[in-house]
């Protein structure tokens, strides 16, 4: 018999959207940084200015590993303080952390206690909002079209102050409100702000002289907004019947 | 949290803004909304805002903050005389803090309570809260508690034995509470206990010893502060979260612990007064009162941070209206001056705190740390830290208000000098500061022009002095000097309000003036150029280059658990009880894939199955390491299929891929054989290797690697029914290749059950004795729904309408 299924290989749709953050952010000159899963409390928490035994830190239920002073990283801000301190880069820097990451919560449809993000983090002299606004237009843009509009709104992490929200105008609607956006005409996208002193500091960047800004976004949940996926447990699930959709 | 409007409304004289329009300016200038519903916006108060916008005083300032209206005067709020319920007698309970985490306490004795039913505005306003009324008396303190953010409680005086302390709890102690729930005690919880043990679970719930009843007429009022982390380590031992301690988790400020009382006073005597209602003197113990917190910002640095011009006027307006007391135009030079000139005379402390012991007592460097923050400067607390955040400025160069430093290095002082920071970039060694090498900082002053020095010191009876800077004692050894901020630039210094503990530094003002002016109006400027080339990582190199070489060959990429039933490291409270360990290799997940795979080989349509996995394990003491697992399976049958190597040909592929010094780096770490047989009568063979890539990330690699298109713009989703596989074959008068527009007329009438079609035979014959060419296409059906099991009447209907579409167009079924 004829093998006319030859065989064709998938890209896990993962890590084509982390492909394509990555190439939104490399045109704007960002570089990737990686870095380890396993991390402990300096790189994960204090650094990042969340201090112990504050509500903050429940804003991340942790992964705590036995017999060891470790923890399975809850974001890949890690690796920002290890590429800041340990690694010794000096502003102006720009990278982007696209990796795996971990949250201790009951999984459902669009919970997994592992996930893939990507942050992404400028430091220099004379960095500001009006940077990370652009930033943040220049990526709603080459995801969802030129004519995607994006709204700054307050919002509160402790390693970044101002702390904001993205948000933007609805792809499914354009803004008109549907299912998609309950409405509103606005979808969240993620989480931003300018670096917080504290975090600077840390890494022995003085935080009089630079400034900075941080994003972090949920891969998976940009990958299921692209593509329709209604359960984030199938990107996991090791089933070619989803991975090979793409 | 949801806000009952009619209740926020009492706050304004004028109306507020339509719902929406309101529900739109707390979206863009405050919180979250998260939903209207009838009278209440459900807003998500932000973390960092838990200490005042819980409670409608709060949030009413935040909306008026917002808004641009203004809120009525205290005293009209809610409809109530801002009143204070009188002082008639002294109360003889004696009541104590034993424990330091909690921060102030504070009490009134009340005789003529009523607990009857409250008022029907009352129940109205709780039930928005999810509260239910219970009886005015416990209600009072709910109300107080919404209004307020600040939880009291009332605790039956009668049933009170003897004196009232907080204090941690002894071992084995228990309380009842409120709810009926026996609980033992961890050792040291806060509690507030008599003489016959302990009354509460303190901050979190009352207990019922205590309780308040139907014959209650005499009650202890309490209104208390504690440290926030203790309530939050409580609440999470003994689990039991309450809308209190989810207030005092928030870190609320001491000084609402006299508002909460007195509203709460207010509340019972409106709804809770029986016969000869009377309250007590206050009580209050405040061993460490706190001071009025100063920070400031200037205009370059708000400007500098949101991106586009701010002006002072600007600044101060919305600090206003968040409650700032606000200064402009203030010189920071000057201002130390003055400030440390006023602390003429004051005594020498060390270890003095800048927030509770200043203006009374000093240390060297609270005194500056002190003076910075009158002059809206948020400066480090030791010295060599002030020392590291100021600039350094030559002797011939020094004007007034700026730091002296040196070494004394004398036998009496109480710390030795330091030679490296210790909170400002921790750990830089002061020659990196700009010191000469080999001196340490022990002492700071600061100059006030003409040639002298102010400084808090220890030496001649220790108090803060004045004297010439040639002269003195401490500053023989200079080490250097220092300017707090650029010469000329005006601040804004402003007093937070004590009700905003979330506003400590400069940026915290910069996000109020921020988001109260409007994020709309940040431009939008592109990052700086810095000639970065936009590199990737060894480790996304290294994937990208894999992917690309596998995918193109036919491998599918599989992300799997990192979880595993067995391993070296285990997870504390595992989510999957089965799956606490983390994995030690990829290969358990890829086996898996596959037998997965097998069983859903008709849906995948594919004879060779082959995938690959990277991914990070774990082994050992948290040593990680990367990992590539290569993989695949076949159909046993070597005859029908020819019998090939995933793990051969994929490693292959990467090693070409990748070059010669990375092909050496990459070790394998282990391989195997695969045989599966399963449910559906499949029998399949194949193998995997599993190569460590820790080596290869040290090995330089070009990019890019393009990776090929998607296949689709959208995600089907999978149903979990079983579905039908059904075959069909017809010979169609054609030379070949038209496989689609056969399946088109499958797809039209099979319907939407037809969930997978593939063609997998294809063949051509000419045609005997004059009969034209003929190609035979056979197709597999699946066939599926999303939300039941087909019946094979259902199966057979989809089928049948496919048979007869073919017929329908002259060809022949086989």
């Amino acid at each position: 018999m004829a093998e006319i299924t030859a065989p064709k290989g998938h890209v896990h749709p993962i890590s084509r959207v982390i492909d394509d953050l990555v190439k939104v952010f490399a045109d704007q000159g960002f570089s990737v940084a990686s870095g380890p899963e396993i991390e402990d409390e300096f790189h994960n928490f204090d650094a990042l200015n969340v201090p112990k035994d504050h509500p903050a830190r429940d804003m991340q239920d942790t992964f705590w590993i036995a017999d060891v002073p470790k923890l399975l990283r809850t974001h890949t801000s890690n690796v920002q303080i290890r590429y800041m301190k340990d690694e010794g880069h000096k502003p102006p820097l720009k990278i982007v952390v696209p990796g795996k990451v971990f949250r201790n919560e009951t999984t459902d449809r669009t919970h997994e206690v592992q996930f893939h993000q990507m942050e992404g983090l400028c430091v220099g002299e004379g960095i500001s909002m009006a940077h990370l606004k652009h930033a943040l237009l220049s990526f709603a843009k080459a995801l969802w079209g030129d004519s995607t509009k994006i709204q700054l709104r307050p919002s509160y992490f402790p390693f970044v102050e101002p702390g904001i929200e993205l948000a933007a105008s609805c792809f499914a609607c354009g803004g008109k409100g549907c299912s998609t956006c309950k409405g509103s005409g606005w979808v969240e996208i993620l989480g931003a702000g300018m670096v917080h002193p504290n975090v600077l500091n840390a890494v022995g960047i003085n935080p009089r002289l630079y400034t900075g800004f941080a994003f972090g976004m949920g891969v998976d949940r940009i990958a299921m907004m692209k593509y329709g996926i209604d359960d984030i447990r199938v990107l996991y699930s090791g089933d070619l019947r989803v991975v090979n959709q793409f | 949290m949801r806000i009952s409007l009619e209740w926020l409304q009492t706050y304004f004289e004028e109306p507020l803004p339509a719902t929406k329009d309101l529900a739109n300016l707390i979206e863009v200038h405050s919180f979250e909304v998260e939903g209207i519903e009838g009278d209440a916006i459900d807003i998500g108060v932000l973390p960092n805002r838990a200490h005042d916008c819980l409670g409608y005083n709060g949030i009413a300032a935040e909306i008026a903050a917002i808004t641009g209206l203004s809120p009525k005067p205290p005293e009209n709020i809610n409809e109530r005389p801002l009143v204070n319920v009188s002082e008639r007698f002294s109360s003889k309970i004696e009541c104590a803090i034993e424990d330091s985490r909690c921060i102030r306490f504070t009490a009134a004795e009340i005789r003529g309570v009523s607990p009857k039913p409250s008022p029907a505005l009352w129940a109205k306003r709780l039930a928005v809260h999810d509260s239910r009324a219970i009886n005015a008396v416990v209600d009072a303190t709910n109300m107080a508690m919404l209004e307020t953010n600040q939880p009291t409680h009332a605790f039956d005086a009668d049933k009170i034995q003897g004196k009232v302390a907080v204090r941690g709890a002894k071992a084995g102690e228990r309380v009842v509470t409120l709810d009926g729930k026996d609980i033992e005690l961890e050792e040291g919880a806060l509690v507030i206990a008599d003489d016959a043990g302990p009354l509460d679970l303190a901050g979190i719930k009352g207990g019922s010893r205590a309780g308040i009843s139907e014959s209650t007429n005499r009650i202890l009022l309490t209104s208390c502060n504690f440290n926030a982390p203790a309530i939050r380590k409580s609440s999470q031992r003994h689990n039991v979260r309450t809308d209190a301690s989810k207030r005092f988790e928030g870190e609320l400020a001491p000084e609402l612990a006299m508002r909460g009382l007195e509203s709460a006073l207010r509340y019972l005597a409106e709804g809770a007064a029986g016969k000869d209602f009377s309250a007590s003197e206050r009580i209050d113990v405040w061993p460490r009162p706190t001071r009025p917190f100063r920070t400031g910002l200037s205009c370059r640095e708000c400007s500098a941070l949101l991106g586009y011009d701010v002006t002072e006027v600007e600044i101060a307006d919305k600090l206003k209206l968040i409650g700032c007391e606000v200064e402009t135009g203030v010189n920071p030079q000057e201002r130390i001056v003055e400030v440390v000139i006023a602390a003429l005379g004051k005594p020498y402390v060390y270890g003095a705190s800048t927030r509770f012991d200043a203006p009374d007592e000093f240390d060297c460097s609270s005194l500056v740390a002190y003076a910075c923050s009158l002059a809206g400067l948020s400066s480090p607390r030791i010295s060599i830290d002030q020392f590291g955040w100021s600039e350094r400025v030559g002797a011939d160069d020094l004007q007034p208000g700026d730091l002296v430093f040196s070494q004394i290095d004398g036998r009496d002082a109480p710390k030795p000098p330091r030679y490296a920071t210790v909170e400002f970039l921790p750990g830089t060694p002061i020659d990196q500061l700009g010191a000469p090498a080999e001196m340490g900082i022990d002492h700071v002053g600061i100059y006030i022009g003409n040639g002298e020095v102010l400084h808090a010191t220890m030496r001649g009876g220790g108090f803060v002095k004045r004297e010439p800077l040639a002269g003195s004692g401490q500053f023989k050894n200079i080490v250097g000097y220092g300017r707090v901020s650029p010469l000329g630039e005006t601040r804004v210094v402003a007093t937070v309000p004590p009700e905003r503990p979330d506003l400590r530094w400069p940026e915290d003002l910069i996000e109020e003036v921020g988001r109260l002016l409007g994020y709309e109006r940040v431009p939008e400027t592109p990052t700086p150029d810095w000639g970065a080339t936009g590199e990737g990582s060894a480790e996304f190199r290294l994937g990208q280059a894999i992917r690309a070489a596998l995918v193109g060959a036919g491998f599918s990429e599989v992300m799997t658990s990192s979880f595993a039933v067995i391993g070296d490291l285990k997870v504390l409270r595992p989510q999957n009880e089965e799956k606490p360990f983390l994995r030690t290799s990829l290969a358990t997940g890829a086996q898996a894939a596959l037998e997965r795979a097998a069983l859903e080989r008709a849906w995948l349509g594919q004879d060779y199955i082959w995938i690959f996995e990277i991914g990070h394990v774990f082994s050992g003491e948290g040593k990680e390491s990367l990992r590539l697992l290569i993989g695949g399976i076949q159909p046993a049958d070597e005859k029908r299929y020819p019998l090939r190597s995933p793990r051969a040909t994929g490693h292959g592929l990467v090693l070409e891929a990748l070059g010669e010094e990375a092909a050496d780096a990459m070790s394998e770490v282990a391989h195997g054989d695969i045989e599966i047989s399963n449910a559906t009568g499949g029998s399949f063979v194949g193998n995997w290797v599993e190569l460590s890539l820790d080596a290869a990330l040290a090995v330089p690699i070009s990019v890019p690697f393009p990776l090929p298109p998607s296949a689709t713009t959208r995600y089907q989703p999978l149903s979990p029914y079983p579905y039908a596989i059904r075959d069909v074959a017809v010979w169609v008068p054609d030379e070949g290749g038209e496989r689609e527009k056969v399946a088109d007329v499958i797809r039209a009438a099979a319907g939407s059950l037809l969930v997978k079609l593939y063609c997998f035979d294809e063949f051509t014959k000419p045609g005997k004795d004059g009969a034209p060419t003929h190609t035979s296409y056979a197709f597999r059906l699946i066939l599926q729904a999303s939300d039941r099991t087909l019946s094979d009447t259902e199966i057979a209907a989809a089928t049948d309408a496919a048979y007869a579409a073919l017929r329908g167009k002259g060809w022949e079924i086989r």
